[in-house]
């Protein structure tokens, strides 16, 4: 049965809290949203979103405000009326981005009156002539929640299903008509007692119906697989590599014999093993590769703890583009100059989080280049010859560095407003919290106001055409 | 990386290096809209003060995260520059390779590297400046 769902930042939510005299409680009820008391005059809000199609199911992914200047609209105490200048650059960035939401608000039940109808078709008429392709969203608030209609076409329409908040306080679902956001979900009691007493049962139900995205199930990955099972039971595994002798010693869920087997196999096995009823997907791909972005996008969470940086910056910005809480997590034996004795033992977890602070911004820097040109470094010697096998490494600051990932992914499903950076020393046994040393960049393409967060499958900036080269020289 | 900026690169490229009373095409590109990782450049012609050859190929490879902001008001830039091999410098008569060129080089492989380490640019710098000092290091490789 096709979905479709509204993804929208906390910070974008916020705005509309504001603008349409909301009132919510995310931590207690996540589905309490209703308007507090009517403010006269009519209010109109419009942001632009991003698309993202799974299947047949539809996310409409917030992206950017629509600033309105004075003028703009004209308001009276029952209809707020929008002049052509602002619909029209509202239109024309929908067709950038890929859609336009409008919100209003009713002072009593939510639903789409008459007049409602009346604007709305005259609006879709001008916006599906100069945006073909682009969706529109008509939102409205009312006393017991709200109501939403996408419009795909001047006459094609569905109803919203779901509104999904993604933030710095967790993730939020909310379900229209169902306005106490009541979870349907069963949970062994017997089988998670202990945890419930920790973690409560909502904190529980939610993760067990989310579905985890991990990315590279290395040393790192399988350590956060083999946490992250007592909690999940849906899971996404993407790795193109496969067993090999030297990765017994870290990769968790290893059995003697293993060697050549797919790696996301053996992850998928051990997940199985402790709960048979938990869904697994192997993409045995590396990521960004179609079948791994189309899998990725069907994910709730990612986690991911690759060896290549690039691999991460392509994360990074996947994440931003489809409003993913993404976890970023890395270790490193750092050796003396001859290479000869340890001298730290260090991991590191990064948390993006829609309307936070991204990956990059959070101190993924230095230069990163493609595989291609990396690999064609290792053959001609400029990049040391299998770097990432002769890596030292050691299971120990896997576990750790896994366990924290997953206790702070635990703490964000709980509303937790903590640490998006964590820094973790084995050799002195201690992990810090650094998410204050790092600032957003003004221009950052991904989480700064202006990049392309919420962008969704919308194409990015085309790189100019006629190269003439089919093939790669280098390669 | 910022398409915009790299289509900039890209057009400042075309200008500078194709010959079009010839028909030459000296700057190519992957026809991939959303990948890009090098651009190949044959034919370009070093400084001829002491140089073997009037012409050599390169590529240069384009960081993932290129002119990506980095703080401080800067930029990421390009590295280093793939330049094909055999190519040599004229020294008290004699021609000898260049030596930062044969640090990487391997047999079987047609380029070899030229490290440049520029790393970091600002936010008006384009592809002129490595070019620049890639002509520079060729035109003085010591």
């Amino acid at each position: 049965m096709s979905r479709t769902v509204l993804v929208i930042p906390e910070t974008l939510m916020e705005v509309l809290h504001d603008r349409h005299a909301l009132e919510s409680d995310h931590t207690r009820d996540p589905g309490y949203v209703r308007v507090a008391h009517p403010a006269p005059p009519e209010q109109v809000t419009m942001f632009t979103v991003g698309v993202s199609r799974i299947g047949d199911r539809l996310e409409v992914l917030g992206h950017r405000l629509v600033e309105t200047q004075e003028g703009d609209v004209e308001r009276s105490m029952c209809f707020a009326r929008l002049s052509a200048e602002l619909q029209y650059e509202s239109f024309l960035a929908a067709r950038e981005a890929g859609g336009l939401v409008t919100v209003h608000h009713h002072p009593g039940k939510e639903f789409f009156s008459g007049q409602d109808r009346v604007a709305l078709a005259a609006m879709n008429h001008h916006l599906f002539q100069i945006a073909p392709g682009a969706v529109h969203l008509a939102l409205i608030f009312g006393s017991g929640g709200l109501v939403g209609e996408v419009w795909e076409g001047p006459e094609s329409v569905r109803p919203l299903d779901e509104v999904r908040i993604v933030g710095l306080h967790g993730l939020h679902r909310w379900v229209p008509g169902n306005p106490i956001g009541e979870e349907i979900c069963r949970l062994d009691t017997e089988l998670h007692d202990r945890t419930l007493r920790v973690y409560g049962r909502e904190v529980m139900a939610v993760a067990t119906r989310l579905r985890f995205g991990i990315i590279s199930v290395g040393g790192l990955g399988s350590a956060v697989c083999d946490v992250l099972k007592y909690f999940g039971t849906d899971f996404v595994l993407v790795d193109p590599d496969r067993v090999e002798r030297h990765n017994a010693a870290r990769l968790a869920g290893y059995r003697h014999g293993d060697e050549g087997v797919p790696k996301t196999e053996v992850l998928r096995r051990a997940i199985l093993d402790y709960n048979p009823r938990a869904r697994v997907l192997c993409v045995n791909t590396a990521f960004p590769s179609p079948e791994s972005i189309e899998a990725a996008k069907d994910c709730d969470i990612l986690l991911c703890g690759p060896d290549a940086d690039w691999v991460r910056y392509e994360v990074n910005r996947f994440a931003a583009r489809y409003l993913k809480p993404a976890f970023f997590l890395g270790t490193e034996v750092k050796l003396d100059p001859e290479g000869e004795r340890v001298r730290r033992i260090v991991g590191q977890v990064r948390f993006f989080v829609p309307g936070g602070l991204c990956c990059v911004c959070q101190g993924l820097d230095g230069v990163i280049h493609h595989p291609k040109v990396m690999e064609f470094g290792r053959r001609t010697g400029y990049v040391k010859q299998d770097a990432a096998a002769a890596t030292p490494s050691i299971v120990t600051v896997n576990v750790a560095v896994a366990n924290l990932a997953v206790t702070r992914l635990l703490h964000y499903l709980s509303g937790r407003p903590a640490a998006t950076n964590l820094y973790y020393d084995e050799m002195d046994l201690r992990w810090d919290n650094i998410s204050g040393l790092y600032q957003r960049r003004p221009e950052c393409p991904f989480c700064a106001p202006r990049g392309i967060a919420g962008l969704g499958d919308g194409e990015p900036a085309a790189l100019l055409e006629g190269g003439g080269l089919d093939e790669s020289v280098v390669a | 990386m910022n398409n915009h900026r790299l289509n900039q690169d890209l057009k400042l490229l075309i200008a500078l290096y194709d010959n079009t009373k010839r028909g030459q095409k000296n700057v190519r590109w992957n026809k991939s809209k959303i990948e890009i990782d090098h651009v190949p450049m044959p034919r370009h012609i070093v400084p001829l003060r002491d140089q073997e050859r009037r012409t050599c190929s390169l590529s240069i490879p384009i960081p993932v995260n290129l002119y990506d902001p980095a703080g401080n008001g800067q930029y990421h830039y390009y590295n280093n520059i793939m330049v094909e091999k055999g190519l040599r410098w004229r020294r008290d008569g004699r021609l000898v390779d260049i030596p930062r060129m044969t640090r990487y080089e391997k047999q079987g492989e047609r380029f070899t590297w030229v490290c440049l380490h520029l790393n970091l640019c600002g936010p008006n710098t384009n592809i002129e400046t490595l070019i620049r000092e890639f002509q520079r290091f060729l035109a003085s490789p010591t």
